[in-house]
């Protein structure tokens, strides 16, 4: 994995990969001695740590400027076996990587977006140029020869979801842990029956990759407020839909 | 001549009796007001003396002392203009009565005077009324204005007059006082809301999360872009809240008489106060100040409302103040002078935009923020604060279409109704530990009433761990989950009421400007 360095996707991505115990690659549009953006700090350190790498063209004392940026995509592009574009808006940074990318003989990736979506329109036309259009990783990974697919299990951090978790446990006295555990294994199976009922149907058909609102879905389908709340809550925590500002849309891949 | 007349001042929220001492004796021409007068008081001199001149009694040259007992205690304002005047023409001589020393004994005057004698209303009658009724006074005399409101006590005569010569003739024993019955506004006035929620179409969801918040007293957050109709919706909360006690009215009524906000026309505040004042509010007007400490916005809201419009505009030195109160539920002032304790068990709503240009997740509009600006944005409002309130939602705009649609929306009179019903379910269960609803309840209170199953428990473990929400949503989620339950008539928390609450707490989402 290699990613360039930056605040957005790129954060998102090395912090993954670290999860996935992979190894990444950032390459800096700055000296060593700036880290740039400055809450990325213990990334930085974290991908030295788990056996990763960092590059920078530039001497150790240099500052970031937005020119730099540009100028290491080609690096980027350079040293990677392919691209993959997420979302590119028209003449964006990411599109001059993408044109690098073919420049330098690379194979360039885009996932594709609705007509309208502002974010897709670099990424749309570069699938128009020919660049190959993926829809999930196995795709990628096919297109290598050599790239053999395999799922990873995602490593666990300490963090306030589990500091959460202790809290509620609190509140199980300890002998009725294990048959709490239990409880809880069959709690997930009767949710995923109920998920099969019909409102769920209902509800889950009109929940697609766009985002919908709470509201819609309670105009068009006369359910109750009260219910919908429940309904999309336990769609949710089974892992079918997701919430994101703004309301709520489906998981793409059920792989 | 020495004469003694009684009348009464404010401490805060409580009236205290002041004796009135006026000596007139022979010497060079003198007036002079002793007792820690303030400016107010001490102007007094030359209204009371052009007043008892325009009545057409001659105000005679002589040495006349007035002292304001108790002397250590700051007096203000103008409510002791009447008994000076009283005082001093009872020591010159111009009233005189047989039964005047046992009737001044139970008789507190209290007014303004201006300078033709007319007497002027003044601030704070009802609190005075209820202290003097406390201390055994039989009558009270004052303005004609101040009538009405002070006619809310039983129990007091309450005389009142237009001038002061009608006042002096009524001592002299030669002509009767207007007595003002018993009013009765509690009972007698319906209830008018200038908002209703039917004008507001869509929003269904805003409006499920607002009537939870009134029906538990939950305070809420609302997010939203500009124009999707944050401000509209939370200008109509005030028609759902659950209808206010009489008591409860005495006590906001008490508050609004001493700022002064009470009218002639309507003395008593029947409706819960709802007070939203401009974000370039300065901290003492938002928790109370002053030399004499005068109530502020969150005392004004008690039993009420205060709603905070775009949140991250006000001063967070401003903002944080409210911790305090909102907690306490009730504020102490401090000054050099005195320190005054105003209670403030108001519910806090504030709306704010989901980032600086108001336009992140907006679906008709680019948001240009980068997540820096929005995280900045977010972290204005502090953590302590925002633990503080239970609900906190997102608003959409409407689509133009929907606007067109001419779909009854159900009115406030029957979202009020269901509030009621749920509040009052709660009055009943927490009587023993004066609280009036859930979400003034305590850890300990939590744990007993709060009481979720297995079931439940589980859900809420896999709601923690597959949402990513934090820790300290626990128990305002018991809390809110407790108050759906109540609206929902059900004597526990069920699962679907968890799962309700749970998605009031959009800012514990992992989503938000990260």
């Amino acid at each position: 994995m290699l990613v360039e360095w930056q605040v957005g996707i790129d954060t998102i991505a090395h912090k993954t990969t670290l999860e996935c115990k992979g190894k990444t690659i950032a390459v800096l549009g700055n000296g060593f001695n700036h880290i740039f953006p400055k809450e990325n700090k213990s990334l930085y350190y974290d991908i030295i740590e788990n056996g990763g790498l960092i590059i920078s063209e530039y001497p150790p004392e240099t500052k970031a400027k937005s020119q730099y940026f540009i100028a290491r995509n080609r690096i980027v592009s350079g040293i990677s076996i392919g691209v993959l574009i997420v979302e590119a808006a028209y003449r964006s940074g990411t599109s001059v990587t993408a044109r690098l990318a073919t420049e330098q003989n690379k194979k360039v990736f885009v996932l594709p977006h609705e007509i309208d979506d502002i974010h897709g329109v670099g990424t749309n036309r570069l699938i128009r140029k020919g660049a190959i259009l993926v829809t999930s990783t196995k795709e990628i990974i096919e297109e290598y020869e050599f790239l053999e697919y395999r799922k990873v299990q995602k490593r666990k951090i300490k963090n306030t979801k589990e500091k959460a978790k202790e809290k509620v446990d609190k509140t199980v006295s300890k002998d009725n842990k294990e048959k709490n555990n239990l409880e809880i294994e069959m709690q997930k199976k009767k949710l995923k029956k109920e998920i099969s009922n019909k409102k769920y149907q209902e509800i889950y058909n009109l929940i697609t990759t766009q985002v919908i609102n709470i509201n819609e879905i309670y105009k068009k389908t006369g359910i109750q407020l009260s219910e919908i709340n429940q309904i999309l809550f336990f769609l949710e925590i089974e892992g079918y839909i997701e919430k994101i500002a703004g309301g709520y849309r489906c998981i793409l891949s059920k792989e | 001549m020495l004469s003694i007349v009684k009348s009464m001042a404010l401490n805060g929220l409580n009236g205290y009796l002041i004796s009135i001492q006026v000596d007139i004796s022979n010497g060079m021409p003198y007036f002079e007001i002793v007792g820690l007068p303030d400016t107010s008081v001490r102007e007094s001199k030359e209204r009371v003396k052009t007043a008892i001149k325009n009545s057409n009694i001659e105000f005679l040259s002589r040495r006349i002392v007035v002292n304001l007992a108790p002397a250590n205690t700051k007096k203000e304002g103008s409510s002791l203009d009447l008994p000076i005047a009283i005082g001093i023409l009872i020591a010159n001589g111009v009233i005189r009565n047989k039964h005047l020393e046992s009737f001044l004994k139970d008789t507190i005057f209290i007014g303004e005077l201006s300078l033709d004698g007319t007497i002027e209303s003044v601030s704070g009658i009802l609190p005075v009324c209820i202290e003097a009724k406390k201390l055994g006074i039989k009558r009270i005399i004052l303005s004609e204005k101040n009538a009405k409101e002070a006619s809310i006590i039983s129990g007091l005569d309450i005389l009142s007059a237009s001038k002061l010569s009608e006042v002096i003739e009524y001592l002299n024993g030669k002509i009767p006082l207007k007595k003002e019955k018993k009013s009765n506004f509690f009972v007698d006035n319906e209830i008018k809301y200038e908002f209703d929620f039917s004008d507001v179409k869509g929003q269904e969801n805003i409006k499920r999360a607002l009537e939870i918040a009134a029906a538990g007293g939950h305070n809420c957050l609302l997010i939203g872009s500009p124009g999707s109709g944050k401000t509209m919706l939370a200008r109509r909360l005030p028609s759902i809240l659950p209808d206010i006690e009489f008591e409860e009215s005495l006590e906001v009524t008490k508050i609004h008489s001493v700022a002064g906000l009470v009218t002639e026309k309507m003395p008593m505040i029947l409706k819960r106060p709802f007070r939203s004042p401009h974000h370039t509010i300065t901290p003492a007007s938002l928790i109370g100040g002053g030399k004499m400490p005068k109530p502020g916005e969150i005392s004004l809201a008690h039993y009420g409302v205060l709603f905070l419009d775009e949140l991250p505009e006000f001063k967070k030195s401003t903002l944080e103040l409210l911790r305090g109160p909102l907690e306490d539920r009730n504020v102490t002032i401090s000054r050099l002078n005195m320190a005054i304790t105003y209670p403030c068990n108001f519910m806090f709503i504030a709306s704010m935009n989901p980032c600086p240009c108001g336009y992140y997740n907006c679906k008709e509009k680019e948001c240009s923020c980068t997540q820096d600006q929005i995280k900045k944005y977010i972290n204005k409002i502090s953590g302590p604060l925002l633990d503080r309130i239970d609900i906190q939602i997102e608003v959409q705009s409407v689509e133009y279409q929907k606007l067109q649609n001419n779909k009854k929306e159900e009115t406030s009179e029957i979202i009020r109704k269901r509030v009621n019903h749920a509040r009052k379910t709660q009055i009943q269960r927490y009587e023993k530990y004066h609280i009036f609803s859930n979400s003034e309840l305590t850890p300990q209170l939590i744990e007993k009433y709060c009481n979720i199953d297995s079931k439940c428990k589980n859900i809420l473990e896999l709601a923690f761990e597959r949402l990513g929400l934090s820790a300290r949503a626990y128990s305002r989620i018991l809390k809110v989950a407790r108050t759906i339950a109540d609206l929902d008539n059900s004597d526990n928390i069920e699962t679907s009421h968890l799962a309700e609450a749970i998605q009031y707490r959009s800012l514990d989402r992992k989503y938000w400007g990260s």
